[in-house]
């Protein structure tokens, strides 16, 4: 789709304004925590995803974001800043899945886990959301560099 | 003035002048509801997601972001 370059400009600006903004959000999403106390039964303790939805609905909104500008012709398909915003993506994609997998584990109703392991989980969780965050800054990064 | 305020009124603007200038690409159009639904969201929400509504959400945006990634480019 083509839009004249004034308007391509436009949109660019506005959608590029707001992928800071969306790094920020994701800076403030809360930390994730047992619901529970550590020294509360295993059995019954299950840790916060909301703060895991917030990252996903940022992701969502960034890539729609990205499609938009790629839509709109401010990012060149194979340049090296769609590449470098690309890699970023991947990257957020497999943060995704890793703490998509450890929250399953840290969840599941059937399989309790040992206190240590719970813990353990938990601190693999929290660095694959840091992992998520890192990658958004990344994107966000790419987005502000040169063509 | 907090982030989500700048970001209110980043969207006020975008949700106005876009879609004249644009006369409504599809792109553009879902970048600002996604956005949009994001900021509405900072908000802790009122029930905490079922399990199934997290993993329809996972899977719609991982396939979401491996398909931006193959617009971005071929790797």
């Amino acid at each position: 789709m083509k839009f004249r370059p004034l308007t391509t400009l436009l949109v660019a600006a506005l959608l590029s304004a707001c992928a800071p903004l969306l790094a920020g959000l994701l800076d403030s999403t809360p930390a994730p925590q047992a619901v529970q106390t550590a020294s509360a039964p295993l059995a019954n303790t299950r840790v916060d995803e909301s703060g895991f939805r917030a990252l996903l609905e940022a992701a969502d909104a960034t890539r729609h974001s990205i499609n938009a500008l790629v839509a709109a012709g401010a990012i060149v398909r194979n340049s090296p800043k769609a590449l470098a915003i690309r890699h970023g993506v991947l990257a957020l994609h497999d943060a995704l899945a890793a703490g998509q997998a450890l929250l399953d584990a840290l969840n599941n109703p059937v399989i309790t886990l040992s206190p240590a392991d719970f813990v353990a989980k938990l601190d693999q969780y929290r660095s694959a959301m840091r992992n998520a965050t890192d990658a958004a800054r990344e994107i966000t990064d790419a987005l502000s560099g040169a063509n | 003035m907090d982030l989500s305020a700048i970001a209110r009124q980043v969207l006020d603007v975008g949700r106005k002048v876009l879609p004249m200038l644009t006369g409504g690409a599809p792109e553009v159009v879902a970048a600002i509801h996604s956005i949009s639904t994001l900021i509405q969201g900072v908000k802790p929400h009122a029930d905490a997601p079922t399990a199934a509504e997290l993993d329809t959400l996972y899977a719609s945006v991982q396939a979401g972001l491996l398909d931006t990634a193959d617009r971005l480019g071929d790797g």
